[in-house]
């Protein structure tokens, strides 16, 4: 069992240490997020070495090893132009996350920005930002997310931007709610007896204090992102070829389903892994962090 | 109620005003003359011209704001750059298809999900709650392209039970094969969803002093989860489900690829390819017209249910 710390409800000394000291709590709290975590950091670091994991080059094509299945020389088989999949796997992920952490840090943003200053203004602003939010979340994600890409063209900005635009709202929401209960604690009141801007007052006493509960969001949310991201390339919307990306292994393995089925199921098998991970992080601090399930 | 009812058909109104007016700049914010990008760099001058003219983007700005909400109003949706016919009557032909399949869906994941949910919440923390959310959670993680081919590759490539292309015909076990796999796809999805919320709904309800005094009045506990705990649990349910709708259609349209299925989605898709502005400008502001309709009646059905929100 873990000693929680003795809970004052008194301003933090340092938001940073107050935030880390939530975080750590929340991850002990659960413990199947620190699965998430580790699943998801070996993702990383496998997409961050790709170069030197990776056995074959992602793009070096061989036409005398056309859809081979999984060998001691191509691991995880090879598809239709010969390339080798382990590989392709290994530079795909590079893109998905690098898409999806990209969107989702600028929804993040630019989200929190728009739920906090809602929240902390409140009156007509508030209600013109929301009714905002609102008229965005009246299209489907992937909807608008496909009308983005293929007006704008698809290249790997266009395709982020696509994704952080469908995935603000959310954030708006949940920076919004808890701004307008930590506006009315005592040390923003003091905060504001002794002057301090509302722009300093939002950013170093309101947002470390919502951070945990946007960055748990994000951890969802970035799941949702890289899903999205492979969906868009699933229907010929994703970063051009021949750079590999996971839904676009997909949609070609797709095209050989009947004779050669592990292109499409390892590509997907990876995106579900990843998103798998993020989920279990992100829902296991959620239950952590919630305040209605707290204390119970 | 009247007053609920009239201020939120007023904030529908307003919201579908803003939509169509992003449609509208969304459509135009192609770089360069969509006329161009439509016919290539080897388009004659005369030709470009010719299309800009349909198109109707020679017209200013404002002017063609008027004559898109003009359309709109009057209820033409615009004409297909592609085929030349009506962008309603393309949309109509398929949505059967899209509709059938969305609502057998939606039924689906509620009957299966709602009981599961209210099952793990009553077994808190037991076995049979570990497994229900690690595969709801499983279920959510699943891409639905990725989940229609796994469900493919197994029950119509592996073992035939099913037929790999999901176009109905005549006899009712025909149209059932065509339509279980897609719609079981799409199903199990969403009752990842409902379970997830049914149980977070019942834990929340269950802790509730009239469901104590109904255990202590005698109540027998199946009557008091079933009656009046998920009685109460449903609200929240409902409105997620409403919200879950804008999901739900774009996982139809990718299931709907994979299926090889008549419907919205591979309308939409087609559109795409074939850079068809037009269409895809009409089929947005149709989805999104359905996206704020449901969310109108979800919002109705929430103040039906729960006789506090009229008072707010």
């Amino acid at each position: 069992m873990t000693h929680d710390a003795p809970q004052l409800d008194a301003a933090p000394r340092s938001p940073l240490r107050a935030m880390a000291t939530q975080l750590v709590r929340a991850f002990n709290t659960n413990k199947t997020s620190w699965i998430g975590l580790v699943v998801f950091v070996l993702v990383v670091l496998a997409a961050v070495f790709a170069p030197w994991l990776s056995p074959h080059d992602p793009t070096d094509q061989n036409v005398l090893q056309r859809l081979k299945p999984p060998s001691a020389d191509h691991l995880a088989g090879t598809d239709s132009f010969g390339r080798d999949i382990l590989s392709r796997l290994l530079y795909g992920a590079r893109i998905s996350l690098i898409i999806g952490i990209a969107s989702t840090a600028i929804a993040m943003l630019v989200g929190s920005l728009i739920g906090i200053v809602a929240g902390w203004y409140g009156g007509r602003l508030d209600a013109a930002l929301m009714q905002a939010m609102d008229i965005l979340l009246a299209f489907p994600s992937l909807i608008l997310g496909l009308i983005i890409v293929a007006m704008l063209g698809p290249s790997m900005t266009n395709i982020i931007a696509a994704i952080a635009v469908t995935s603000i709202p959310p954030f708006a929401r949940i920076a919004r709610a808890p701004t307008i209960a930590v506006k009315e604690r005592e040390y923003i009141e003091a905060g504001r007896a002794l002057g301090f801007s509302d722009g300093r007052l939002m950013g170093l006493h309101v947002l470390p204090n919502i951070f945990p509960e946007i960055l748990v969001m994000g951890s969802l949310w970035l799941a949702a992102a890289i899903r999205t991201e492979a969906s868009l390339a699933f229907v010929g919307l994703g970063v051009k070829p021949p750079i590999p990306t996971w839904g676009g292994m997909i949609r070609e393995g797709f095209e050989n389903i009947l004779d050669s089925a592990w292109l499409a199921v390892m590509p997907g098998m990876a995106i579900l892994i990843v998103v798998f991970a993020l989920n279990l992080l992100g829902d296991g601090l959620r239950d952590a962090i919630d305040p209605k399930l707290r204390g119970e | 109620m009247y007053a609920f009812v009239f201020k939120r058909l007023l904030l529908a109104v307003f919201t579908v005003w803003a939509v169509l007016t992003l449609v509208f700049v969304l459509v135009r914010i192609v770089p360069g003359d969509p006329a161009q990008v439509i016919l290539g760099d080897q388009a004659s001058r005369e030709a470009i011209l010719a299309l800009r003219a349909r198109l109707g983007v020679d017209k200013s700005i404002p002017e063609q704001y008027v004559v898109f909400m003009g359309g709109v109003a009057r209820g033409d949706w615009g004409t297909s750059m592609v085929t030349g016919q009506p962008v309603i009557g393309e949309v109509l032909k398929v949505l059967p298809w899209t509709l059938e399949l969305t609502l057998i869906s939606v039924a689906l994941g509620t009957v299966i999900g709602v009981p599961l949910g209210v099952w793990a919440a009553i077994r808190r923390n037991r076995f049979f709650d570990y497994v229900t959310r690690i595969v709801s959670l499983i279920g959510l993680s699943f891409p639905p392209f990725v989940s229609a081919i796994i469900l493919l590759l197994v029950l119509a490539i592996q073992f035939p039970l099913f037929p790999v292309i999901s176009a109905r015909s005549g006899s009712f076990t025909a149209w059932f094969q065509s339509i279980a796999l897609p719609a079981l796809n799409l199903g199990l999805i969403m009752a990842a969803y409902v379970t997830r919320v049914t149980r977070s709904a019942m834990l929340e309800v269950l802790q509730e002093d009239y469901v104590r005094t109904a255990r202590a009045k005698g109540v027998p506990w199946v009557v008091v989860v079933w009656r009046h705990a998920l009685r109460n649990a449903l609200i929240p349910v409902i409105t997620v489900v409403g919200l879950y709708f804008g999901i739900l259609i774009g996982n139809s349209v990718l299931t709907e690829i994979v299926f090889n299925r008549p419907g919205l989605g591979k309308l939409i898709i087609g559109a795409l390819n074939q850079r068809d502005y037009t269409m895809l400008q009409g089929m947005m502001v149709i989805y999104a017209l359905v996206v704020v309709l449901v969310n109108l009646v979800t919002d109705l059905a929430y103040a039906l249910a729960d006789p506090r929100v009229k008072l707010q």
